[in-house]
């Protein structure tokens, strides 16, 4: 009996021995350390007034089961945080993460709880580490680095997810495609560092404009952004789009070599998807791009919108 | 094992539904989260019958926390949730956003914690109810296709499947309890089963 209860004494996790009063009958040396502030003397004391705020607690119905019910339970430090009031080593005050096994013992007759605490703060931190790390890693995969919006890979996958949507709720869905007048011009003359300015520029007066939730904005390639528009007719994605051109015409960002104007210009294509159809992400986007190519062959500057089978212009009060 | 009249298994399934209410309402307190559970439905099947029910294509990975028990009855009790089911479980219970596709070691032992709250309170109401007495040893998780789960039972011994749905915010997730009993344990509770109904109507 001495040797096991040496041994108790000696291991590196918590043991705690409850009987059926929920007094406490014993501790080893591992928890009182452990439990720092608290009088190592808890032994013989009952167990909620030694630690009354684990009255009704997962805890004290774990403790419950045990006694009563012969069952044992198993406590994650992910669902409890910090049940009993443990420290990590030495005189450190930080809390420790715990992973507890509550499990009766019968002895002579007489029912026992045993409570079993290991610290598994280590692997908590570990945890959040990598956590930490996998977000930020999964973030910069589908970011844009130059103007920090979405990436094309991350456009696919929320084209796809509001097709889903719009499908689901039955809500008209629309996708705006647009591009720079003679952007490689404008590089060509001005250089690239001043050609990635533009693009700064003008995807901050976009995105500032975007402020309606739901509007989600990416760099295609290149020069060429797509804004997913959900809940969006064509015509008022058309109209939207004027809107947008006009304001980036407004910013009057200097472009000597441009056959549209003395400045920075955009062309924009808009396409709505087509629910009869159940139309493919990739449908959509073809029917986008076919509708700014059209912008440009008709001059530039200027926005244009499809929708079953007919070319649509922006509203006459927004021009 | 002589098969349960309807009424047997009425009052099984009774005794399942107060079972998983308990469970759910400890899920909710500790979570501080509405947590509902559907009532649950039973089916008595062979284990081949179990495994194409649990899973007919034998292609999906599947989470399971099994507890082992003995006294009156002895056995296996097994919660499984197809793989997906369980990341989606536990990461609106930690409310984490791990982008991970398996189960981090803190959502395991989550997970282990969560199928011990729901097959601890089936098996404290079947004690309860009954008045059976039994230990059970603490849960233990795996993760693995539905013929790695199941493989102790031997061909002729029947499964008991309580199948579930958990409600926790606007996501409803099937999940199923599976008791493996071994040689008496079967009829043992079915004689349970009859004493108790017995009892009601006295």
């Amino acid at each position: 009996m001495q040797l096991f209860e040496k041994v108790l004494q000696n291991l590196h996790s918590g043991i705690l021995i409850l009987d059926s009063n929920l007094t406490i009958s014993f501790t080893n040396h591992w928890l009182e350390a452990a439990l720092q502030d608290k009088n190592p003397a808890i032994k013989g004391y009952s167990f909620l007034d030694c630690f009354p705020h684990l009255k009704d607690s997962r805890l004290h119905a774990a403790i419950n089961d045990s006694l009563k019910n012969n069952l044992p339970s198993f406590l994650s430090p992910g669902l409890n945080r910090y049940p009993l009031p443990l420290y990590q080593g030495g005189n450190s005050r930080k809390p420790m993460d715990q992973l507890i096994r509550v499990s009766p013992i019968i002895n002579a007759d007489q029912t026992y709880c045993m409570i079993e605490v290991s610290d598994v703060s280590t692997m908590v931190q570990r945890e959040l580490v990598l956590n930490a790390m996998t977000k930020k890693f999964s973030g910069l995969a589908l970011t844009d680095e130059l103007t920090n919006v979405a990436n094309r890979r991350q456009f696919n996958i929320m084209l796809d997810q509001e097709i889903h949507y719009a499908s689901r709720d039955g809500k008209p869905l629309s996708l705006i495609f647009l591009d720079i007048d003679s952007f490689k011009p404008y590089n060509d003359t001005l250089g690239h560092q001043s050609g990635d300015l533009c693009l700064i520029q003008v995807i901050n007066a976009l995105r500032k404009r975007l402020r309606r939730g739901g509007d989600q904005l990416a760099r295609y390639g290149g020069d060429e952004f797509c804004i997913i528009l959900p809940n969006t007719s064509i015509q008022s994605a058309v109209d939207t789009a004027e809107s947008l051109r006009i304001l980036i015409q407004e910013l009057a960002i200097p472009h000597p070599d441009s056959d549209a104007a003395e400045c920075v210009t955009i062309s924009i294509g808009v396409a709505c998807w087509n629910r009869a159809n159940v139309e493919s992400s990739s449908s959509l986007v073809l029917r986008a791009d076919s509708a700014l190519y059209r912008a440009k062959q008709a001059g530039r500057n200027r926005v244009v919108g499809h929708d079953s089978d007919k070319w649509i212009k922006p509203s006459p009060a927004q021009e | 094992m002589s098969d349960m009249n309807a009424l047997e298994l009425d009052a099984l399934q009774e005794i399942f539904n107060v079972g998983v209410g308990r469970a759910a309402s400890s899920l909710s307190q500790l979570t501080n989260e509405p947590i509902s559970m559907s009532v649950p439905v039973i089916h008595m099947l062979s284990p081949q019958g179990a495994s194409e029910f649990l899973d007919p294509h034998h292609d999906r990975i599947l989470t399971c926390i099994s507890q082992t028990f003995s006294g009156s009855f002895s056995g296996n009790a097994l919660l499984i949730f197809p793989s997906v089911n369980s990341l989606e479980i536990v990461r609106l219970m930690l409310g984490s956003e791990m982008p991970l596709e398996q189960l981090s070691e803190v959502e395991q032992d989550a997970m282990c914690e969560i199928g011990n709250i729901i097959l601890n309170a089936c098996f404290s109401t079947i004690g309860g109810m009954l008045s059976e007495h039994f230990c059970c040893q603490l849960p233990v998780l795996k993760a693995g296709y539905i013929t790695d789960i199941l493989n102790q039972t031997s061909p002729n011994k029947q499964v008991l499947i309580v199948q579930i749905q958990m409600g926790l915010e606007k996501h409803n997730i099937e999940g199923f309890l599976a008791f493996l009993l071994e040689n008496q344990s079967e009829e043992c509770l079915h004689q349970a089963i009859k004493q108790f109904l017995t009892k009601v109507e006295a």
